[in-house]
């Protein structure tokens, strides 16, 4: 018998409006491709950390423990009594609505719950509930709201949602961090075993081996051996690269996906191209093999954990000073909570430039420099042969990443460096660069596969800036310092700006520095032909340089 | 002219007269797909990087219906409707809420023909017969572009699958080129 078939307009009923719905309403649908996937249990109890179990975002029953909401609670007090800028945090924000538009994912996304303002209230209304005079005695009314199992399921799906880029609180008038609320988030998400596995797993590498991969000491001097080797192929020039050699001056700590991810590898190739063609004394350590330190996703203790190693490797080798690569989220923990958790320092010297002599005060506590910081010097003082023709095959523009740009202020050092290796430059709109910079959309651990439709909303103001001056300036590359960037703006970028390019500044300055005894270059870093013997040839390109 | 154009030209012109109101109303129709307190955002923001979904929607819906009143030109649409649907096919939408704003359209302008203005032209609201052909063939456009529309919808999707697998060659990026070179 024929099926009974619907009367076409009971077919025609796609609603393309959403329904209206009360935001205090924590209900949230986990779709798959927007949610990242809970830690597996093993990593949690290598770490130490509350209830390991198999789970799932999208079971109903998330196998809490049984006083969970005590624990929450707890957690929460003991935070507030600890951290008075969290405490701050919840009690004064005045609702003006200035963060409100400035987020990625909301711009991305459409949900107003990404609104900042909004994202911090979901921890707010319950701070209120059950930490205010008022909000204890009239509840709702005062803007409370219960702590339900369907709030923790609202936070994590929220929480892992931001990448506490911080752009935000740039527009804060009360500087109110969200970032910093994102982070308590997910300290109490922790408490209860709500995790993510993209967080945990390099977590516990880190813990294990020093690095995210679990890379261990002999395959990392392997990788470092093949790159030495190969850049012997490209430029003709044998590298010195040393592992954990003690007595060194400098320590030089990576993020260590540039010892086996692309493109990050060929920042290093041309970070050691420069260490030889200076001469630096310095060393890599098959320990402190990571820049980047997953613990800052996850509490306070954990970051702290992870990074003590750096100071430990550094103190162990017999160091001076120690000088960072192109890391993101390194940055942020470097320099606004390294000294305070794992120093003083006072074993380490302030650091000093080894071939210009310049100081870096700023890092006389810290004891640690950025590469850019480093390079740009040298470049000033004139103690680098560049030949920025050797980059004309690319037209580059610049990606602030979020924690060099917004949490120590590296906004003009990778400028100038690219600048002089580079004749083709051309900044992006001025409002979504610098301080102002829009995050890739993929960092603070939701780099992974699984949200990727997530990733690719909250990347879409970067990529529509990256669009613009492709359109514009005909630029084919998006140069830029972090690791968490090198990663992601590939796909992000393939998705919304078919054919772009991404890259390490140090791989440009690489392609562009002359060395001693180097073979006569037909190709770059990647072995890519460059541009340099037609350029000479042709019209000089707008904004060149010599 | 074609068959299916038929009638298509006095209605054309009407429309192309009242071209603002009927971007005006398939602008709003299609921003009711976003939650009520993003709408204003998308409608009132005016910087392109501070609001680049709303800037997509107002730089494309009138140029397509420019194409919808003129030459129908199907590049210029594909180019017209991905800056749309690429945004739509990542956003929290079923393949058909994506396309969905394509076929607002057809309400939109039979809205507009009920219009005390168009009662000269059209006093049936393109019910008549002789209106009917012209309404008909406009609609039959619309509807090619909400075929274009679910073409580049699929697209979109096929890519999102495409790079995420060539994303996981880039994390092995040294393994493979260690393993091509010593055999």
């Amino acid at each position: 018998m024929a099926e009974e078939v619907a009367k076409p307009e009971d077919l025609a009923q796609v609603d393309y409006r959403p329904p209206a719905k009360d935001w205090r309403d924590p209900a949230v649908e986990f779709r798959k491709g927007v949610f990242c996937y809970s830690a597996a249990p093993k990593h949690l109890q290598y770490l130490g950390l509350p209830n390991p179990r198999p789970w799932h975002p999208s079971d109903a029953d998330w196998k809490l423990p049984a006083d969970w909401k005590r624990i929450i609670l707890e957690g929460m007090k003991e935070r507030l009594d600890r951290f008075r800028s969290f405490r701050l945090f919840m009690d004064i924000c005045v609702r003006c609505g200035a963060c409100a538009d400035k987020c990625h994912f909301y711009i991305g996304s459409g949900d107003p719950k990404n609104m900042p303002v909004m994202r911090a209230e979901l921890m707010r209304s319950v701070y209120r509930r059950y930490f205010t005079p008022a909000g204890r005695i009239l509840g709702p009314l005062a803007g409370g709201r219960e702590l339900t199992e369907d709030v923790i399921k609202e936070w994590f799906y929220y929480f892992y949602q931001c990448t506490e880029c911080r752009r935000c609180s740039v527009f804060c008038p009360f500087g109110i961090d969200t970032a910093e609320v994102t982070m308590m988030g997910r300290e109490l998400l922790n408490l209860v075993g709500c995790n993510i596995n993209w967080i945990l797993e390099p977590v516990a590498n880190c813990q294990r081996t020093g690095n995210h991969l679990g890379i261990q000491p002999h395959a990392f001097k392997d990788a470092i051996d093949f790159l030495v080797d190969e850049l012997a192929e490209i430029t003709g020039v044998r590298v010195e690269a040393p592992i954990n050699r003690k007595g060194a001056e400098i320590l030089y700590v990576i993020p260590s996906a540039e010892t086996f991810g692309t493109p990050h590898y060929y920042t290093l190739l041309g970070t050691l191209l420069l260490f030889h063609a200076i001469g630096l004394d310095y060393t890599l350590s098959a320990y402190a093999s990571e820049g980047g330190n997953f613990g800052l996703f996850t509490s306070h203790e954990m970051m702290k954990r992870l990074n003590a190693k750096i100071y430990a490797e550094a103190r162990r080798l017999g160091v001076k000073w120690i000088l960072g690569g192109e890391c993101g989220h390194m940055w942020r923990v470097v320099h606004q909570y390294m000294d305070t958790m794992n120093g003083p320092a006072d074993f380490l010297e302030e650091p000093v430039s080894p071939v210009t002599g310049t100081r870096f005060p700023h890092a006389r506590s810290t004891k640690m420099v950025h590469i850019c910081e480093f390079t740009a010097d040298l470049i000033h003082n004139g103690r680098l042969r560049l030949d920025p023709r050797r980059n004309d095959h690319w037209v580059a523009t610049f990606h602030d990443s979020c924690n060099p740009a917004r949490s120590m202020g590296l906004i003009e050092e990778p400028r100038f460096i690219l600048r002089s290796v580079c004749r083709r430059f051309h900044e992006m709109p001025e409002n979504t660069i610098k301080e102002r910079t829009f995050c890739c959309g993929s960092g603070a651990g939701l780099g992974t596969d699984e949200n990727f439709e997530m990733r690719m909303r909250g990347g879409f103001p970067r990529a529509n800036a990256v669009k613009h001056v492709r359109d514009r300036f005909g630029v084919n590359l998006v140069a830029c310092v972090c690791a968490i960037d090198k990663a992601t703006l590939p796909p992000l970028l393939e998705y919304w700006v078919p054919g772009m390019h991404v890259a390490g500044v140090h791989e440009l300055l690489g392609n562009a520095l002359v060395v001693e005894g180097e073979n006569e270059r037909s190709t770059d870093l990647r072995g890519e032909p460059t541009g340099a013997a037609g350029a000479s040839a042709g019209p000089q390109p707008e904004g060149a340089r010599e | 002219m074609a068959e299916a154009d038929r009638g298509l030209a006095p209605l054309t012109r009407a429309l192309a007269a009242r071209k603002d109101a009927i971007v005006a109303g398939w602008l709003s129709r299609t921003l009711e797909s976003y939650p009520e307190r993003n709408r204003r955002f998308l409608l009132q923001e005016r910087d392109a990087f501070r609001n680049p979904a709303g800037h997509a929607f107002r730089e494309a819906l009138p140029a397509l219906l420019d194409e919808l009143l003129g030459a129908m030109d199907c590049a210029r649409i594909e180019a017209l409707l991905d800056g749309i649907v690429r945004i739509r096919a990542v956003q929290d939408f079923t393949a058909g809420q994506a396309v969905a704003f394509v076929f607002l359209l057809k309400k939109v302008i039979r809205d507009e023909l009920r219009r005390p203005a168009h009662t000269a032209f059209f006093p049936s609201g393109g019910e008549d017969k002789g209106e009917g052909e012209g309404l008909a063939a406009v609609e039959g456009r619309i509807d090619e572009m909400a075929l274009l529309a679910f073409d580049l919808f699929m697209r979109c999707r096929e890519r999102v699958y495409e790079i995420k697998a060539a994303a996981a060659g880039r994390r092995t990026f040294l393994l493979d080129r260690m393993q091509a070179r010593r055999p």
